[in-house]
């Protein structure tokens, strides 16, 4: 591989959980979301050439993502259509943590290891093996309400686990 | 989690209803929290995905080939189906005289599997992914087509961009992991490496792993041969032998298909797994559907079913595999136990016999001491629960003293003939 490649995949991989959970933010589907991230890698590649390495990488993705994602709504005809405002809340929000995505990673790795095999084994259902909700209900023997408050309550206190985690490295 | 997380999640999961949807969307504008609390729902999910993902691949990868059943004999044309809803169907009671051992208290403990490497063998597998998906698309030569090729080297990507972004990146099937797999073009592969329609894989003693550009993933267990028939207008393969997990991206030009010897199945965008030997095909919906055709029937599969194809009606016993006792689902990466396999008993599994339509009763001898019989298909090694149980177990967890264990099992049909026995060794942690 040669260098601008090298150095194209690792600007990408670092950013790669926040790319795709900002195309998440904008498409609402993981199935869109993941075709929206596949789209923009290509484009970033395509145009990594004219990317000045003086500035940051992510915004320049995500500016990329939120173009391509502004085609697809125009593709699915969508009837309410995230305004330029709402879409510049979402790009600062994202843009307030974004040198922390190794740290967030490592605690939710830790946070997870410290979760129960059947809490663990549904997040695993759901997130890991993407199955619908309904059909962890059905496997379990729970209302879909319940498996979703679960979830739910599984997602808050790994928040919140994450936090602790950070705030105990003495992160920002 | 407080209520704007809580909505971010719901916002998130496309559960709001339109208009509220549309508010939530004209808040983010005015209220910089809720646009912060959806950035962290999101980056969660996108985590959470990242790294109980890399877990399921990692199971994916370990899993194994079954062994085959060597009896003396041709197998002969035509084919039987297991009925999509055997399985639910045929859970009861138990009978008098049935064995079983009682039912364990559960235990549940955390998992210690290490996080961190899964999360590098996550990000080496991604850069390969997207490596290769960059590297085609910057327009690595190819001939796309239905036509096999004759053997030829391999394509290795092309680091170097071309102008000509042509063929498209559909067109493309990638090793991600390689193993020790061999095709007929060359000896060894490497990751990286490009099949070409007519490539035919054979993996060895490791798994290996495969990825078309749209993101459709084949996953060989160790022992399986593999051959890429097609790429345009979609993939085409040919499962010869052995076992390989398909997670197939959603098709837009044509389906997703895979022929085995006694049976094809099509797809447009699942989750599942096929088998193929000398006396069977046969398939498990994991999500979606496929379409499941053998000699005398074609069915729809819907998530959860399996579709079996055999040769003859001897009662065979295709191989074994690890399941949640709880759900009765089996454990991604688990289809089929190995001889020599560790199962840790903690997590609450059973051991189940995937067997041929015609094997109405199985002996299970345990350790060359336990005799027992198991009469309610689905065949779980140590038995399934009465239903009228209050517990809502599918099957009986494995409860064996640490320490190695051989099961040997003997399959009758109706008529009292026994089927070949299968060994199944197996290591308790």
């Amino acid at each position: 591989m040669d260098k601008d490649h090298d150095e194209y995949l690792r600007q990408l991989l670092r950013i790669r959980d926040d790319l795709q959970a900002y195309c998440l933010s904008l498409v609402r589907s993981w199935a869109d979301a993941d075709e929206l991230f596949q789209r923009t890698a290509v484009v970033l590649w395509e145009r990594f050439g004219d990317f000045d390495p003086e500035r940051a990488f992510a915004p320049w993705a995500r500016g990329i993502a939120r173009n391509l994602a502004l085609k697809h709504f125009r593709e699915r005809r969508r009837l309410v259509q995230m305004d330029q405002s709402a879409l510049d809340a979402i790009d600062c929000a994202f843009e307030a943590d974004d040198d922390q995505g190794a740290d967030e990673l490592a605690a939710l790795e830790a946070c997870l290891s410290q979760l129960p095999a059947p809490s663990r084994r549904l997040l695993a259902w759901r997130y890991g093996e993407s199955r619908p909700i309904g059909r962890i209900a059905q496997a379990l023997n729970r209302s879909v309400a319940a498996v979703t408050k679960q979830l739910s309550r599984l997602r808050g206190a790994l928040q919140e686990c994450i936090v602790q985690r950070l705030r105990a490295d003495g992160a920002p | 989690m407080n209520a704007l997380a809580e909505r971010a999640a719901r916002f998130l999961e496309g559960a709001m209803p339109a208009e509220e949807a549309a508010a939530f969307e004209q808040e983010l504008a005015t209220n910089p929290a809720l646009a912060q609390a959806l950035a962290r729902q999101a980056r969660l999910e996108a985590r959470l995905r990242r790294i109980l993902g890399a877990e399921r691949e990692q199971n994916l990868a370990a899993d194994a080939t079954p062994h085959t059943v060597t009896v003396p004999g041709i197998p002969m044309p035509g084919a039987a189906m297991r009925p999509s809803g055997e399985r639910s169907q045929t859970k009861g009671p138990r009978r008098p005289g049935q064995s079983g051992r009682r039912r364990s208290a559960r235990r549940s403990r955390p998992r210690t599997t290490a996080m961190l490497p899964l999360g590098l063998a996550a990000l080496f597998l991604a850069a390969l992914a997207l490596g290769a998906l960059v590297l085609n698309h910057a327009g690595t030569p190819r001939p796309s087509g239905n036509e096999p090729a004759a053997p030829r080297q391999l394509a290795t990507p092309d680091p170097a961009p071309s102008t000509n972004p042509e063929p498209s990146p559909a067109h493309s099937f990638i090793v991600i992991k390689a193993g020790d797999a061999t095709t007929n073009a060359a000896a060894a592969l490497t990751a990286g490496a490009a099949l070409q329609p007519g490539d035919t894989l054979v993996t060895g003693q490791q798994p290996s792993v495969c990825q078309s550009a749209d993101g459709s993933t084949v996953t060989l267990a160790p022992g399986t041969t593999l051959t890429l028939s097609a790429l345009h207008p979609a993939t085409a393969l040919k499962l010869e032998r052995g076992l390989a997990s398909y997670v197939v991206s959603p098709q837009k030009a044509a389906p997703f298909t895979v022929a085995m010897p006694l049976a094809d199945i099509s797809v447009i965008g699942t989750r599942f797994v096929l088998e193929a030997g000398p006396y069977h095909s046969w398939a498990r919906v994991e999500e979606g559907r496929v379409r499941f055709a053998s000699n005398t029937e074609t069915r729809v599969l819907g998530a959860g079913d399996e579709g079996l194809a055999t040769a003859d009606a001897q009662p065979r016993i295709f191989g074994f595999s690890l399941v949640d006792a709880i759900s009765g689902t089996p454990l991604p990466g688990r289809h089929a136990l190995r001889d020599g396999d560790s199962i840790d008993q903690t997590q609450q599994v059973a051991i189940v016999a995937r067997t041929s339509p015609s094997v109405s009763a199985m002996r299970v001898s345990l350790d060359q001491q336990d005799d027992s019989w198991e009469r309610n298909p689905p065949f779980a090694l140590l038995g399934n629960p009465a239903t009228t149980q209050a517990d809502t177990a599918s099957f009986y967890p494995v409860k064996l003293s640490p320490g190695s264990h051989r099961f040997v099992v003997t399959p009758y049909d109706n008529d009292g003939a026994a089927g070949p026995e299968r060994t199944l060794r197996v290591t308790i942690q």
